[in-house]
């Protein structure tokens, strides 16, 4: 173990929600992250969490003047400067930091990207998901598309990530070549990045419009959620072997022999049609004996893939995520601790930092560099 | 914002890919995209999920030409070689190793017992090559653990790691992620990071590492403010159609049409203001008591029925445009073919054309960071299976042909099947008037 994987490296924190999960996995992997601070962030209810959880091991620093004289003088001492939001990308853009600072990357994440008709129109996770054509395909047949679990704002995280890979990339090039450079990422682009289960690129090859189909889907059976005594589970039986395990279980358990039945047997497409619904039904009759975590671990016993449905609940108790010491203690900026999620990754040599989120907001350089110096709780 | 060709981020990194499904395919897109050069190991006998899906129309093609078809393959193997080799001969074994000692960085997402089983365990490939960043990503992580051998399917890590039951309305039973696996996404996302991330330090130290990636926990990783608040508060939060919490009005709204619907997000009164000059006239846009979230919140239903009527009147592209230029944010819920036709994603190139041996020309997504002083494209659509093999066989690793052929007759490589056979998809001859794009120019079919 030799320390930190991007120690060293100077990341300065402009980020809204579109890219707010970049600074965290910044300061994960051990980089200096400064938060410029300019007093508008809510911080009440879910806010309070996502502002802690996404500024875990960053510093923080603002007050007394606007942030752009910020992020001018940060600048100049920096490799990164991130900056989430339409209007922020641009003023950012109009400081022309890289004049003074050539190395510097600049990266800007917005809704629709800097270039392009629509490069000034504002978003959020949601627009991401309905311009980027995956809410269309999320949710119930009868309802509205819906983004997925909204309040974890997925879009965002993909943004985030595609900021963080991006800029790894490009500080790698410029310790090569001393020339830093501008990345552009438009929110709705990650979306659509990610649409080739189901996006335009599948229709066009079949011309099959992908529309919300709910919990099931129509490809074989058992293919989605299915109720228990305690919630749901998941099941995703569609190769030949999956469904010859599943009808074992269902004659075993349920006594109906129907499941036995020849034509069920071989490739997901022998559950389609007018079998999709008897598969669904004897699924049911066996799902509805078990708890979801008793069923889960069974099904994974005899080589299906299944899970639990899980709740926040639920996924807080996993004794998976306990046995491998997977949560971590973050301490509030009041100073009480919460348990939260680890590293979404291990790295043997240069393992994952778990900081804090900054007390207070450091009122000028000097202090933000006294800061750095203090050891994390 | 121009490119330069010919500068990229991870000139000279080789990787070696043996994935299926999506999450590990994608983490290695992600680095060809960035100018590495990346081998996926194929297998005639044990095609990858995605080589399996084929195209519909291709159903007729051999078994093996169609395995170079699929959609969803040219997509995620984009930018990629390919070596056919079984991994579970000895000799293809030593093949293997032989080319781990060539490369940078190994990536391989099969289930936990899979690469000790292959004798491709993380200690067998770093004793090949003591620098390399060898990143293996289960769906439940490498330590001995309660999952461990357990098999892990991106629409099976949503329901797992909570997503699922995010999803949907408060007054039914969860929709779930829909027919997008996010955690594939989101965990080769985290690959991808880890990785760059490890390739720094290896430029600044020579040392190499191996990364444990649990697709699981790296899925639960981005729920942490709501674990954080269950453990600080015993809030639980519930599923919540599009989700309230960060302003209101924010959710889906029908407009003229089949299934047509426009997004609407007002995170603040002023945008609520803007709104409401927009739909004056409407009864909800002189209501006073909706000026702050508060009264909207307490409007609820009635306040969202108010905007339904109104928006059903509008057609999603025209209506859209209007409150984005009064400021509110807005867009059109796509689907697959407005993807196609939207002006932003043209404009972008974000569907773009590329080289395909199968089909001259093959569509892909482009990759999304779009970096100044830095060639992101992707060069080619995924390969046909055992494309490369003479290639990386002969110029990597010094076989000649006689001992190429040996391997095809022992079976320990499979070459490609029919490779000329050339084929074109189905919408070739009107895509171009959707994309406008010079490079259909060079379109041979």
């Amino acid at each position: 173990v030799s320390g930190a994987a991007l120690a060293g490296l100077r990341v300065v924190d402009l980020s809204d929600d579109s890219c707010r999960y970049a600074a965290r996995l910044f300061a994960g992997l051990g980089a200096d992250v400064t938060r410029v601070h300019d007093g508008d962030e809510r911080t009440t209810g879910l806010r309070e969490h996502w502002d802690a959880y996404m500024s875990a091991g960053t510093h923080s620093v603002g007050g007394g003047r606007g942030w752009q004289s910020w992020c001018s003088e940060l600048a100049d001492t920096a490799d990164v400067v991130l900056v989430g939001g339409v209007e922020r990308a641009e003023a950012v853009h109009r400081l022309r930091l890289r004049e003074t600072r050539p190395s510097l990357v600049v990266c800007t994440v917005t809704p629709f990207g800097r270039t392009g008709p629509r490069r000034g129109w504002h978003g959020d996770d949601l627009i991401g998901w309905a311009t980027g054509g995956l809410a269309y395909t999320s949710g119930d047949p009868d309802r509205p598309p819906v983004a997925p679990a909204p309040e974890v704002q997925l879009a965002h995280s993909l943004s985030a990530q595609y900021a963080v890979i991006g800029i790894l990339g490009a500080v790698r090039q410029a310790r090569q070549t001393g020339r830093g450079q501008d990345i552009d990422i438009s929110v709705q682009d990650c979306v659509v990045a990610i649409s080739g289960e189901t996006g335009p690129l599948l229709w066009l090859d079949d011309l099959i419009m992908r529309r919300r189909v709910g919990n099931r889907r129509k490809l074989s059976a058992p293919f989605g959620q299915y109720p228990t005594r305690d919630g749901y589970v998941s099941i995703v039986a569609g190769m030949p072997a999956h469904w010859d395990a599943m009808a074992a279980w269902i004659v075993e358990r349920t006594g109906n022999e129907g499941a036995l039945d020849p034509s069920l047997r071989g490739g997901p497409q022998s559950r389609t049609g007018s079998a999709w619904d008897v598969v669904n039904l004897f699924t049911e009759e066996l799902t509805r004996t078990y708890l979801k975590q008793e069923f889960f671990e069974e099904a994974q016993r005899r080589g299906i893939p299944a899970a639990p449905v899980n709740t926040i609940a639920s996924v807080a108790a996993d004794p998976q995520l306990e046995e491998r010491s997977f949560w971590a203690r973050q301490r509030m900026p009041d100073g009480r601790y919460v348990r939260v999620p680890g590293a979404p990754f291990r790295m043997s040599a240069t393992p994952w930092r778990c900081g804090d989120p900054p007390a207070e907001v450091a009122p000028t350089l000097e202090v933000l560099r006294e800061s750095f110096a203090q050891p994390a709780s | 914002m121009g490119q330069q060709q010919g500068v990229r981020p991870l000139s000279g990194i080789r990787v070696l890919e043996l994935t299926s499904g999506i999450a590990g395919p994608a983490a290695g897109r992600h680095l060809s995209a960035m100018g590495a050069e990346v081998i996926r190991l194929d297998s005639l006998k044990r095609p990858d999920a995605l080589r399996l899906t084929g195209s519909g129309w291709a159903r007729d093609q051999h078994p093996g030409v169609r395995l170079d078809t699929g959609p969803m393959f040219s997509e995620f193997m984009a930018g990629k070689r390919s070596l056919a080799v079984d991994a579970k001969t000895p000799r293809g074994r030593d093949i293997v190793l032989q080319l781990v000692e060539h490369c940078d960085v190994f990536i391989m997402n099969m289930s936990a017992a899979v690469p000790a089983g292959l004798g491709l365990d993380a200690g067998s490939l770093l004793e090949r090559r003591p620098d390399l960043i060898c990143c293996l990503m289960p769906g439940f992580g490498m330590s001995p653990s309660r999952y461990h051998d357990y098999r892990a399917w991106g629409p099976n890590l949503g329901p797992l790691a909570g997503l699922d039951n995010l999803t949907g309305w408060p007054d039914r039973a969860q929709s779930g992620l829909g027919t997008a696996s996010c955690p594939d996404y989101t965990s080769a996302g985290h690959a991808a990071v880890a990785i760059l991330a490890a390739l720094l330090h290896r430029d600044a130290t020579g040392e190499g590492q191996v990364i444990d990636l649990s697709q699981f926990e790296s899925t639960v990783a981005l729920l942490g403010p709501l674990l954080a608040l269950y453990d600080d508060t015993g809030v639980e939060r519930e599923r919540c159609g599009n989700g309230a919490t960060f302003g209101c009005p924010r959710g889906v709204f029908p407009t003229v049409g089949d299934d047509q619907w426009i997004a609407i997000a007002c995170s603040t009164d002023d945008e609520w203001a803007a709104l409401c000059e927009v739909a004056h006239g409407e009864p909800f846009a002189a209501d006073r008591t909706l000026a702050n979230e508060t009264g909207r919140h307490a409007a609820g239903d009635a306040l969202t029925s108010g905007i339904a009527s109104w928006t059903s009147r509008w057609l999603a592209l025209e209506l859209a445009e209007l409150l984005q230029r009064s400021g509110v944010p807005a867009g059109e819920v796509h689907d697959q073919a407005g993807v196609l036709t939207d002006p932003q994603l043209r404009a972008r190139r974000t569907i773009r054309p590329v080289p395909s041996t199968r089909f001259g020309r093959d569509l892909i997504t482009a990759f999304p960071p779009r970096m100044s002083g830095a060639a992101t494209d992707l060069q080619c659509t995924g390969p046909m299976l055992g494309e490369d093999n003479d290639d990386i066989l002969g110029n990597l690793l010094g076989l000649d042909e006689d001992d190429r052929m040996q391997l095809a007759d022992d079976g320990v490589i499979d070459s490609p099947v029919h490779p000329e056979v050339r084929l074109r998809r189905p919408y070739v001859d009107w895509v171009r008037y959707v994309i406008p794009d010079p490079d259909w120019a060079g379109v041979d079919v």
